[in-house]
């Protein structure tokens, strides 16, 4: 799901985040693997359990932040690249409000709100690849 | 007995009868937003034809202080009626009595009707609200259970079977509805799953409410359980009677016919500008679908689910028709697993039932990607392939823009005996788009070329020139005709006017094998 490096207290961190299943990530640090359970609060601090066998696949180029979906927020449906981006933050969007534009199979694909509410953040820019499910845009549904 | 006494001991069982669990479970019933199992019938039904069976049986268990347990009826409305004047057979499941639980008076009534569907001819229609088995009647719970699966698969294919979801359907339970041809579903008062959240979260730790495991929303946008979800009891009951509509009632009939005065010949000039001139731009199919059918009027099937798929009931000139149509407006309109799934089962019970098939094409090709290739994508496409391949109504077909690759074989494709084929102008078919097969064909001279992206733009516009076209196809007689949008409804209704007479079949066989 992505790869994200830090340098804490001089050191360095390779961290590689697997697809989430039910509550739980497999992820690697510095190659070595862990299964870790995640708390139901979306954004609380991970609790990492006993080592598990080291990841075999390398996981993906580094991606949107893995993200406990909200209620309002629009993921791609379909892997591909971003066109085109229509959303900006505080933005009234409906239902049928176009977001942003994203290329796939050779055609456009318009991404729509499907909800509701007001725009908190767009996730991504132009030129960026993205994949099915990844966080495109966040909306407070209201 | 004076004649008299009789008659009044009578008046009054059926006033017992009619009461099920009694007045205080009939108002906690209503509480909860949802209908008793008789008023869901009478909605159901046409007025005044219901005709009840077996509204004395009761159980004969005598473990557990059951024997002073005994409502007549057992827990569940069966019997007959009519919907816009047809027979159909219902069963309503009462959750009143014995929290609806399931025992072997229950499954005898309902298997008796079930008979009767089978051997007349009928639609049935089953009303389920049901706390599952009757622990306390043991094994013959089960076995009633397995009673009813055993009719719901041997009257798979005779004749329509629909279940509505109007309560809890857990455990066992959920396997006779889920081998009916549809499933409709109450929203926020009806659920299905095989173990409750309490089970799951013993044995996985996952938490989990019973509207997200098996609620009306999960089964109709996640798990492509269902087909169908209603705001209400009254409205879902109300929408079964519109789906009948469209179907015969046994497999032996042809579908009713439904004069209309949308005049067949009804040529619409906006047809001619609704696929965009530039082919990567999307279009929502139901622009195409909802100007050529009878008064606009479509019963979508599975809305919510597999999106980049229509499917769904309409009628052409009268004829009720199964619409297939990939949505360009939603990932492109590739086929990918859900949608194969979506699309196959709904073919093989328009093959079941004398339905003509209607297909609308604008396929860019499967969709790629590990997910759906270690999904199996392989064995779930193959189950759209085989269904249309194996069905033998009438199948007419119309490309309206792209048809690449294998997706343009699997729908159906004049190759698997489409009957009629046609294209709009717009239509591009080929084994692929323009980008990737320069890359293939004049791998060598765009080499040659440096990479220049002029020279590859010149090959791209060459070959979208020579192939993204309908010309080749129909100059193979794989299309039986470019078509001008604008006259679309005329010559849907044209064809299946001439096929209404097709008989085809078969190689006799006991059953095919279609990838499951």
């Amino acid at each position: 799901m992505g790869t994200h490096r830090f340098k804490i207290e001089g050191r360095d961190f390779e961290v590689r985040v697997g697809t989430r299943s039910g509550g739980r990530v497999d992820v690697t640090v510095n190659g070595k693997g862990y299964a870790v359970e995640i708390e139901s609060a979306p954004g609380a601090a991970i609790a990492a359990t006993t080592a598990a066998t080291p990841a075999s696949a390398p996981m993906g180029v580094a991606a949107p932040a893995a993200h406990t979906a909200g209620a309002g927020d629009v993921l791609a449906p379909i892997s591909g690249v971003v066109l085109s981006v229509e959303a900006k933050p505080g933005q009234r969007v409906e239902p049928n409000t176009r977001v942003l534009v994203l290329e796939a199979m050779k055609m456009e694909n318009d991404i729509f709100a499907a909800t509701t509410g007001t725009v908190v953040e767009v996730h991504v820019q132009p030129q960026q690849e993205v994949r099915e499910g990844d966080l495109l845009v966040s909306i407070t549904p209201a | 007995m004076p004649a008299q006494e009789a008659l009044d001991a009578l008046r009054k069982r059926h006033a017992e009868a009619e009461l099920g669990g009694g007045e205080d479970r009939i108002k906690k019933q209503h509480d909860a937003g949802k209908l008793t199992a008789r008023e869901r019938i009478d909605r159901l039904l046409d007025p005044g034809t219901f005709v009840e069976l077996d509204r004395f049986k009761t159980h004969r268990c005598t473990e557990f202080d059951m024997a002073d347990k005994k409502t007549p009826g057992d827990g569940v409305v069966t019997g007959y009626g009519k919907i816009d004047g047809r027979h159909v057979v219902v069963f309503s499941q009462d959750f009143t009595v014995l929290g609806g639980s399931l025992g072997e008076a229950f499954a005898q009534k309902v298997c008796k009707v079930m008979d009767f569907a089978m051997r007349q001819g009928y639609p049935v229609i089953g009303l389920n609200d049901s706390g599952g088995a009757r622990i306390q009647e043991g094994v013959a719970s089960l076995a009633g259970y397995a009673d009813i699966f055993l009719r719901n698969a041997l009257a798979s294919g005779v004749v329509p079977q629909i279940s509505a979801i109007m309560g809890p359907c857990a455990g066992g339970a959920v396997y006779s509805p889920a081998m009916t041809d549809f499933i409709f579903m109450v929203e926020k008062s009806s659920y299905m799953f095989i173990t409750g959240p309490d089970v799951i979260k013993t044995v996985t730790r996952e938490e989990v409410t019973m509207e997200a495991l098996g609620g009306a929303i999960t089964h109709n946008t996640r798990s492509g359980v269902a087909d169908l979800h209603s705001p209400s009891d009254d409205e879902c009951l109300a929408r079964i009677r519109e789906l009948l509509s469209y179907l015969p009632a046994n497999n032996t009939e042809d579908p009713p016919f439904v004069p209309t005065s949308d005049d067949p010949e009804r040529r619409d000039a906006a047809l001619n500008d609704v696929v965009p001139e530039n082919p990567n731009k999307p279009y929502d199919i139901f622009e195409i679908i909802r100007r050529v059918i009878d008064e606009g009027r479509f019963f979508e099937i599975q809305p919510d689910y597999a999106k980049n798929i229509v499917v769904g009931f309409a009628r052409l000139g009268g004829r009720s028709v199964g619409i297939v149509a990939n949505q360009p407006s939603v990932m492109a309109g590739c086929l990918d697993i859900n949608s194969s799934i979506k699309a196959a089962r709904f073919v093989r019970f328009c093959d079941c039932f004398n339905i003509p098939i209607v297909t609308f094409v604008d396929v860019p090709g499967f969709l790629p990607g590990t997910a759906q290739e270690y999904g199996g994508i392989i064995k779930h496409g193959a189950k759209l392939l085989y269904a249309y391949c194996e069905a033998t109504v009438p199948k007419v077909t119309l490309i309206t823009r792209k048809a690449y690759g294998g997706a343009y074989d699997v729908m159906s494709s004049k190759h698997i005996r489409g009957d009629i084929n046609l294209a709009y102008p717009s239509a591009e078919i080929a084994v692929m788009g323009p980008d990737g097969a320069v890359n293939i064909i004049f791998r060598q001279e765009i080499k040659d070329a440096g990479g220049d992206p002029e020279k590859r733009a010149e090959l791209v516009a060459n070959y979208r020139k020579a192939f993204a076209n309908p010309y080749k196809a129909a100059e193979l007689g794989y299309i039986d005709d470019v078509i001008v949008p604008e006259d679309t409804r005329p010559r849907l209704i044209s064809a299946l006017e001439m096929l209404k007479t097709k008989r085809d079949t078969n190689p006799p066989k006991k059953h095919g094998n279609i990838p499951l």
